[in-house]
């Protein structure tokens, strides 16, 4: 094993903004969905690879990436060496036939006017049935066909398939509907299946059986699994390496084991911590991130988690719009709003790269100036000492910070960690 | 005991083309002044159609039976414009989707300004506005908010601006109903620290209804899990995750996957059909202890153990 079954290499994936005319004439330059920014990463074979994070750091983008769904804006995806990230048409076909794609939602990837038995059929109609030798050949009859698809429901746990074949969609539970999705997933015998949060839609009291049925498919045909997942509990279970991604970028990666029992990413420790504890004798007050994940056009500069991080150093990546938010953040305090009233309004601050800065017009700037940076003082932290200096150029106040440290992925402790603190 | 809102024997029976649905069924439910009762179970157990009754939130086709008393008050005797009165006044209710609830040609300061007038007409918008900008410093969202329309703020905003809704009145309870379950883990855990300091600011008891053990195990007083539209077991939460006492609850907390699961597991089966009526345990076909007697009679709440807590098994 030395060829890893899936590598994908500095992949990006950027998805441009569309803006009406005279918001383009308007400028603000092209603007695009940073979605995937550069990752890295390779699954071996049979290995189970997670990649975990909240909601829109691109760990579904790159799933609908890897089967040609979306189209990658640079870097490389190799499927057992050979390069896949802009397959023809006919390449694509053959992909699909190797990595296959199970979603979240098992009721929408059905159609609901087919019935459950015509939707695997169909599959094997277009694709063929992959005999001993490996090799997909179009099925000979219509019984043929029935019978392949009974043998795929009997695999995935839907027996009597007879009873189940002519079933649709609404006549399913969740569970029953998933199991569906996997057969017709497995009808293509696919080398590696991308699972899209698989058991998110169902209730906790099964979900652990939709767990347990993919660990006995993978043991059962040697599969390999992309995990994708919000739930760093179900991951940990389930995975044998994983990622954590934020705003499209791996911030840690490594063996499950050794992330879980001592995670390094100041992300990763924030998402451990918040997962609510079924424990009540155990209750224990968190430190949380501030704030909420920032939009993926403008990402943050230098790390992309410095302005949340409880860890922040003073060379992470402080920038202009830090300062707005620091003001805005002070400013939800009524008294200290009115103290401070003669700095605002917020929407009078603009931020430019490194730079914050408010034009004062005809009054003097010197006493913002003062203001301002006394402010900065009294927040203190990293982000004051960021700050290369609070000054004046004609009718302007300006904070101008350092530029951060350049970030690179490095090894810490047995996996990969992007992160200024080692 | 100081009890703010007692539900007693509460039922809940939705006619449909294919006959009555009994998504909720003799509920019991008190909740104390200024504490958390968390209501748990998986879809369609009833504990969404059961905060909406203590509202009168339910569409035509549902019949409830049984009372809701609120301070001593039978809120189902109130006529229809008394009970608006009540609904944000003294009994608020925030729900999984904010995005679904804010109407999205308004902006936030008209939200606040129609809410307030339509409780109180005298109040001119100025002083309205004044009112809202006050609750919006305590669920900490900048001012600047207030001239935005819903689509331009995040998720987490957006939920802060439904509690601050909420807040205007200082109810006395508040329902909130599966509140974070659109929201990431870490925003799920800022608004919950947030609901909590809230809680004690206000005095405001809350009914938080979730599918999620964590979530009552961190911030609920007292536990009530419901399946099959009944209370299944009823107690303080310590001794209840302590020592689970219905088999439900039992085969529902194993199957919580945490960081220190080894094993899995899941309850067998699926749960019931609401439709038509019932004998016996509706737990029956996936209780790994039940006998001959769950099949036929159905058990009525026990109060069982040292804390006293409701279970509803034959077992005890």
């Amino acid at each position: 094993m030395n060829q890893p079954l899936l590598d994908v290499q500095d992949l990006r994936v950027h998805f441009p903004v569309f803006r009406g005319f005279v918001q383009r004439i308007l400028g603000g330059g092209d603007m695009k969905v940073h979605a995937v920014d550069g990752v890295s990463f390779s699954i071996a074979e049979g290995e189970v690879f997670g990649l975990v994070g909240e909601s829109g750091c691109g760990k579904s983008t790159i799933a609908k990436t890897l089967v040609g769904l979306v189209r990658a804006s640079s870097g490389k995806i190799l499927f057992r060496g050979e390069d896949v990230t802009h397959p023809d048409p006919k390449t694509l076909f053959h992909l699909r036939e190797r990595i296959q794609l199970i979603y979240q939602d098992a009721h929408a990837a059905l159609s609901p006017a087919m019935s459950v038995g015509e939707a695997i059929a169909d599959v094997l109609r277009t694709h063929g049935l992959p005999n001993d030798a490996g090799e997909r050949v179009l099925p000979e009859s219509e019984e043929a066909l029935r019978e392949a698809v009974y043998r795929i429901f009997d695999d995935v746990g839907l027996r009597p398939p007879a009873f189940y074949y002519d079933k649709y969609p609404d006549e399913l539970s969740g569970g029953q509907k998933q199991r569906v999705v996997a057969g017709r997933v497995l009808a293509l015998r696919p080398e590696l299946i991308v699972a899209d949060e698989p058991v998110a839609m169902l209730d906790m009291s099964v979900r652990a059986r939709m767990l347990e049925f993919l660990l006995e498919l993978k043991a059962k045909y040697n599969l390999t699994y992309l995990f994708i997942t919000h739930d760093l509990a179900t991951a940990k279970f389930m995975c044998d390496r994983i990622g954590i991604m934020y705003l499209g970028r791996i911030v840690e990666m490594g063996p499950a084991r050794t992330i879980y029992a001592d995670p390094k990413h100041p992300y990763t420790r924030a998402l451990l911590q918040a997962i609510p504890n079924p424990n009540p004798e155990r209750r224990t007050k968190k430190v949380l991130p501030k704030g909420e994940v920032p939009n993926a056009i403008w990402p943050p500069a230098g790390c992309r988690f410095h302005p949340r991080c409880p860890s922040v150093l003073a060379t992470c990546g402080w920038e202009g719009r830090d300062v707005i938010a620091l003001l805005e953040e002070r400013w939800l305090t009524p008294e200290t709003a009115e103290r401070e009233a003669v700095v605002g309004p917020v929407g009078e601050w603009e931020a430019d790269g490194l730079i914050a800065r408010r034009d004062m017009g005809k009054s003097d700037p010197a006493p913002i100036r003062d203001l301002i940076a006394q402010i900065i003082r009294e927040t203190g932290g990293a982000m004051a000492e960021a700050v290369r200096e609070v000054r004046i150029e004609g009718p302007t106040v300006i904070v101008e910070f350092h530029p951060p440290d350049p970030l690179e992925p490095k090894e810490v402790d047995g996996r990969i960690v992007e992160c200024l603190l080692y | 005991m100081n009890v703010l809102l007692e539900a007693k024997r509460l039922s809940v029976t939705f006619e449909t083309s294919n006959g009555p649905v009994h998504a909720v069924k003799d509920v019991d439910l008190t909740i104390e002044k200024g504490t958390t009762v968390g209501l748990v179970g998986e879809s369609g157990c009833g504990k969404s159609t059961l905060g909406r009754a203590i509202l009168r939130l339910l569409p035509e086709n549902a019949r409830v039976n049984g009372s809701v008393l609120f301070n001593g008050l039978d809120l189902a005797i109130l006529s229809s414009k008394e009970m608006r009165d009540i609904r944000g006044r003294n009994i608020a209710m925030i729900f999984q989707d904010p995005m679904t609830r804010l109407n999205p040609l308004m902006r936030i300061r008209d939200h606040f300004v129609e809410t307030i007038r339509a409780h109180d007409p005298t109040v001119r918008p100025e002083e309205a506005v004044e009112r809202a900008l006050k609750v919006l410093a305590d669920v900490r969202v900048p001012a600047d908010r207030m001239s935005m329309y819903p689509h331009e703020l995040s998720g987490g905003m957006r939920q802060r601006i439904m509690i601050a809704l909420c807040l205007l009145f200082k109810p006395a309870l508040l329902i909130a109903d599966e509140p974070t379950t659109a929201l990431d883990v870490i925003l799920e855990a800022q608004i919950l620290q947030l609901l909590q300091s809230i809680m004690h600011e206000y005095d405001m008891a809350v009914l938080l209804i979730t599918h999620n053990l964590g979530l009552v195990a961190e911030f609920a007083d007292r536990v009530a899990v419901m399946y099959a539209g009944r209370i299944a077991e009823e107690g303080a939460t310590v001794p209840l995750f302590r020592e689970p006492r219905h088999p439900y609850t039992q085969g529902l907390l194993r199957s919580v996957i945490d960081l220190d699961t080894m094993k899995l597991y899941s309850v067998p089966g699926a749960p019931p059909s609401l439709l038509g009526e019932s004998v016996g345990c509706p737990f029956v076909p996936r209780c790994e202890k039940r006998m001959a007697v769950c099949e036929t009679v159905f058990p009525e709440i026990r109060l069982v153990g040292e804390d006293r807590r409701k279970v509803a098994c034959h077992l005890y």
